[in-house]
């Protein structure tokens, strides 16, 4: 087939101009009920269950899960799957363990959680580290990712494609914070789940509907292995140690845990974590579909050849399948995708920055509500200069793993600590840092020492720590120093305070 | 009941991957023409997994907030 991937088509621009223009108009439309830092950091608490639930997956389904999963389906079949199911499995988790503490509990940001019966200084800064380390792993990806899709679709320079994700994100957080970041990522979710849609209706209607016969053909052209289990699951070790990082991963992301500060109530929260399971579920139940007829329909040779990591699968079959115009929906929708994630990671980010560290940590808590919302304007322009450098100082390099690392350290630092603080009331502030502290650091050491970085980016010959996925050995760790350093010091305030927060944390007596 | 969801969460998945990595031919077994086991059984974890979380909404909404607020009475007259 031909293609026109690649080069700036017509329909492909006015999706794009489209997209910008709502979006912008609905930050406009924001900035003018952006006043407080409730506003700023929470949408003043204003958010429904339903469009909560929308934003959590907006902000959650990115562009590796939309384009990377159809292209891992389309070029290695059933592993792609597999993988698949490990992005659903930590929503029902989050809703079992954190999801009504952490709404009961915290004010903005899941630091408010582990230092509300701790030392604030101490605990703040090491929440902080843990916050914003998982960010920006997470965002560099999403940067380096969204110059070489847009770059790949639009044919634009990667520079200009970084700069003008990280122009237009900056927009909407500096101007329109929470409420304008929530409406982009409703509108994001909604675009990608009826584009995914439709891309799977037009695979199944040139198989009459029979995902059997879908399977037959893949099977016809690239073998049953296709449909079988590969490589994914070869060492089972490896491939628990990723199923814990994604599962409890998601449960120290900064930026999907704040999003339940944006509703009225625990209830609330609760409900919404039931529809953004709904909508994931959905999405990673039908996204195979659309890599397997790829697959099938498009070809593995034709797009190994446009990407080798097969991220242009899904394009290419939308082209195949709706002509031009369709595959400049999709082009647009996996841009707003981008810039949807990348704007929750930054407004995370500078929450982490101005209320963690600027009015808990510095201030001790006694800034004005002005000083709060300038310095958390600063910190968003801050962390956003700091995501597009990182963009272009990374470009052409291979950061896959990246993503892997930011949920590494979500699972081995930010979960211990919050989980801890939660449930356990001998826990302290020598165990919250102890806990942050060797999570990280043991994530990040594990993965330089591991085949992903010693020999695929070093070149050594052999790994000193042979998983590609810390998180089996990291997370436990994690857990261990917090326990250890807990039972070592007394603190008796943090002891006596825990009948409090235990009212607080289960019948939500005094929550904000 | 949070934790007995969360055991259950642990069993569909993780079974999952085990009995992918333990008995690779049995995932592997053919349910139709070309279509494998596997492929409904990844359908269900995904669905599964949603279940579990209703099942979790269903109980919290209808039991735990009555019992929460019943507390939370009793508290205020103390």
């Amino acid at each position: 087939m031909q293609t026109t991937l690649g080069t700036p088509t017509l329909s492909g621009i006015l999706f794009f101009l489209g997209i910008v223009a709502v979006t912008l108009a609905v930050t406009y439309w924001a900035a003018r009920h952006t006043r407080s830092t409730k506003e700023f950091y929470a949408a003043g608490r204003s958010i429904s269950p339903l469009q909560n639930g929308l934003a959590l997956a907006g902000d959650y389904m990115s562009a590796a899960s939309f384009l990377g999963i159809a292209g891992l389906v389309a070029l290695r079949g059933y592993d792609g799957m597999i993988y698949a199911t490990g992005w659903l499995v930590g929503w029902p988790a989050l809703m079992f363990l954190i999801a009504e503490p952490l709404r009961n509990l915290g004010q903005f940001t899941f630091a408010d959680v582990v230092a509300f019966r701790l030392r604030q200084v101490p605990v703040r800064i090491a929440s902080a580290i843990g916050g914003i380390l998982t960010l920006l792993f997470y965002v560099l990806a999403q940067m380096v990712g969204a110059g070489n899709l847009i770059t790949l679709m639009f044919g634009l320079r990667y520079e200009w494609a970084v700069l003008c994700v990280g122009g237009v994100m900056l927009a909407y957080v500096l101007f329109g914070g929470m409420i304008a970041t929530t409406w982009v990522q409703i509108i994001k979710a909604i675009l990608l789940l009826f584009g995914v849609t439709l891309l799977t209706i037009f695979v199944l209607s040139r198989f009459q509907f029979s995902p059997s016969a879908l399977y037959e053909a893949v099977a016809a052209r690239y073998g049953q292995s296709a449909l079988e289990p590969g490589g994914l699951v070869s060492d089972p070790v490896d491939a628990i140690s990723l199923g814990l990082a994604l599962m409890f991963g998601l449960l120290g992301l900064p930026h999907i845990l704040m999003r339940f500060y944006t509703v009225p109530d625990a209830r609330a929260a609760r409900t919404s974590v039931l529809y953004a399971t709904g909508f994931i579920g959905y999405f990673y139940l039908i996204i195979p579909i659309v890599g397997f007829g790829a697959s099938a329909l498009v070809g593995r040779e034709l797009i190994r050849r446009i990407d080798a990591g097969g991220n242009m699968a899904a394009p290419l079959i939308a082209e195949l399948l709706g002509g031009t115009p369709f595959l400049g929906f999709i082009a647009a929708v996996a841009f707003a995708t981008i810039l949807a994630v990348v704007a929750g990671l930054t407004l995370a980010g500078a929450t982490t920055l101005s209320h963690d560290i600027f009015t808990h940590a510095i201030r001790k808590g006694n800034a004005t509500e002005r000083e709060q919302i300038r310095i958390a304007r600063v910190a968003t322009l801050a962390f956003g200069v700091v995501a597009v450098v990182l963009g272009i100082v990374f470009k052409g390099q291979n950061v896959a793993f990246m993503v892997g690392l930011a949920f590494a350290v979500a699972a081995s630092a930010n979960f211990p600590a919050l989980l801890l603080s939660i449930v356990w009331r001998r826990f302290n502030t020598a165990g919250a840092v102890a806990a942050i502290a060797s999570g990280a650091l043991l994530s990040v050491v594990l993965i330089i020492l591991s085949p992903t970085i010693w020999v695929d980016l070093l070149h050594n010959p052999a790994p000193v720590f042979p998983l590609r996925n810390p998180a089996i050995v990291s997370m436990p760790v994690g857990f261990l120093c917090g326990v250890l350093a807990s039972l070592a010091t007394r603190e008796p305030d943090a002891e006596s305070r825990f009948d409090d927060e235990k009212l607080r944390t289960y019948l939500g007596v005094g929550a904000e | 009941m949070s934790l007995a969801l969360t055991a259950l969460l642990f069993i569909l998945y993780y079974g999952y991957i085990l009995l992918i990595a333990v008995d690779r031919a049995f995932v592997s077994r053919r349910i139709g023409t070309a279509t494998t086991l596997g492929i409904p059984l990844g359908a269900a974890v995904i669905v599964g997994a949603w279940i579990l979380t209703a099942a979790y909404v269903f109980w919290a909404n209808r039991q735990y907030d009555t019992e929460a607020s019943r507390l939370r009475d009793r508290l205020r007259i103390h």
